[in-house]
């Protein structure tokens, strides 16, 4: 691991803006504005700025199993890292010059594709990512030699963004003692709209030359194409046109950065993974 | 280990077992996954409806279960009220062996929403000891139970 491509990953944050639709006589709370750093979750913002809401006086008490959060009008997703939503609506449409807004809504019944995820139960799911992005690479050996409080410390680290702390667990999991190569490398790929993608995707091709990012994401996405192919269904042949461009329209872009396709995968396995230990690369169109 | 084709094939011999045998598990996305939903009564007398998938989990390469309940306007039963009332896991059951500790949410693979799934890490280690004809029927006998899933009679593993 690169101690500093690592640390600039770890620092870098986004402008988001919350605002909250309350209605009532004393109208709508001010915007809270705050930078995020990209690796954390809503799950985890939300809380604080529940209580900042909150803080007004005479104020009707705002519950976070009362809201629902929406960016552009459709229901967020939660337990994404915030720099990968950030990154999938950089493309084209962030509602003001590069801010993420969202809007906390309390109108009820929520909406039913929003799902409310609470805090226990996004370090649940980080864990279970964390442990299958282990088993991908070397077949769960490291998870399941570390110590039981050990994962409970990488969550730590995320949620009180403490790098010094991460770097420690971090190195555990990236630099396994054997040296060994990874087997396979977690890497999930978003495409507008669809669930993200992985497939088993190791890091050499068959000839031993090192497969690259932009290798791996073209494999990753013919082969969802080519399963859809065996499974016609009105609703997959509606979505895979963003697929269809070719190879070299598109942009990888994470850490809202365009990564270059000849980066080596395990590079970017290495050090451009999100604390959950996975690489995530959002598909954009050519500008 | 079970290879994604041969899910798929033993996912849809199962799929026509059961509905010989008159129970609803369907084939979905043109053999992806299987699906089953019915509705259950709970102790308090409410009725919610459960579905219940059967989907490949490609990185474990093993089969896993995704499920969910719904209150009948069709919103999602939270956690806490999944494992008291519907899984009724008992809550001195802490230790890390207990399904409440191998169950959480993840995005279903297909559908891209949060759904609950039994997590697949230690299901190679248990297929290892189980030696039968059907690796799926074997697995779900198994990881089936755990959500009250029955098999009929005449698929039970001896």
């Amino acid at each position: 691991m690169d101690y500093e491509v690592s640390r600039k990953v770890w620092d870098s944050q986004i402008p988001v803006q919350f605002t909250l639709q309350a209605g009532g006589p004393l109208g709508d709370p001010l915007p809270y504005y705050t930078m995020l750093p990209r690796f954390t979750y809503l799950a985890l913002t939300l809380p604080k700025v529940l209580s900042s809401f909150n803080r007004r006086e005479n104020g009707e008490t705002i519950l976070a199993e009362k809201v629902h959060l929406e960016v552009n009008g459709a229901p967020v997703k939660m337990y994404i890292p915030v720099g990968v939503i950030y990154d999938q609506l950089n493309q084209k449409n962030l509602e003001s010059e590069g801010i993420l807004e969202i809007h906390v809504r309390t109108s009820q019944p929520a909406p039913l594709d929003f799902q409310m995820v609470s805090v226990d139960s996004m370090r649940a799911m980080f864990c279970q990512t964390v442990k299958e992005a282990d088993y991908l690479k070397t077949k769960a050996e490291v998870t399941s030699s570390l110590m039981k409080e050990d994962m409970p410390q990488l969550w730590q680290s995320v949620v009180n963004n403490n790098f010094d702390e991460y770097w420690g667990m971090i190195q555990k999991l990236m630099d396994p003692k054997d040296g060994k190569d990874f087997l396979h490398v977690p890497l999930r790929v978003y495409v507008k709209n669809q669930p993200f993608k992985q497939a088993l995707i190791t890091v050499k091709h068959p000839d031993g030359s090192l497969r690259t990012i932009g290798d791996a994401v073209s494999e990753i996405l013919q082969l969802s194409t080519s399963s859809e192919a065996s499974t016609p269904t009105s609703e997959s042949s509606a979505t895979s046109s963003s697929e269809a461009s070719s190879p070299d329209d598109r942009r990888l872009i994470s850490h809202g950065i365009d990564v270059p396709r000849h980066t080596p995968l395990i590079f970017a396995a290495k050090n451009l993974s999100y604390p959950d230990n996975f690489v995530h690369i959002v598909i954009a169109e050519a500008r | 280990m079970l290879s994604e084709q041969k899910f798929r094939e033993e996912l849809q011999k199962f799929v026509e077992q059961m509905s010989q045998n008159k129970w609803n598990w369907q084939l979905k996305e043109n053999g992806k996954y299987a699906r089953e939903t019915h509705l259950e009564t709970l102790s308090s007398g409410k009725i919610v409806s459960a579905d219940i998938h059967i989907l490949y989990n490609s990185t474990y390469q093993v089969p896993t279960l995704w499920f969910n309940f719904f209150e009948n306007n069709g919103a999602p039963i939270p956690f806490e009220e999944v494992v008291r009332d519907i899984l009724k896991i008992p809550e001195s059951e802490e230790s890390d062996s207990s399904l409440r500790q191998r169950i959480s949410h993840y995005e279903h693979p297909i559908l891209g929403v949060l759904y609950y799934n039994i997590h697949p890490c230690n299901t190679e280690k248990i297929m290892k000891e189980l030696k039968t004809d059907s690796y799926l029927i074997s697995w779900l006998s198994v990881y089936g139970q755990q959500l009250g899933l029955r098999l009929p009679d005449s698929l039970k593993v001896h």
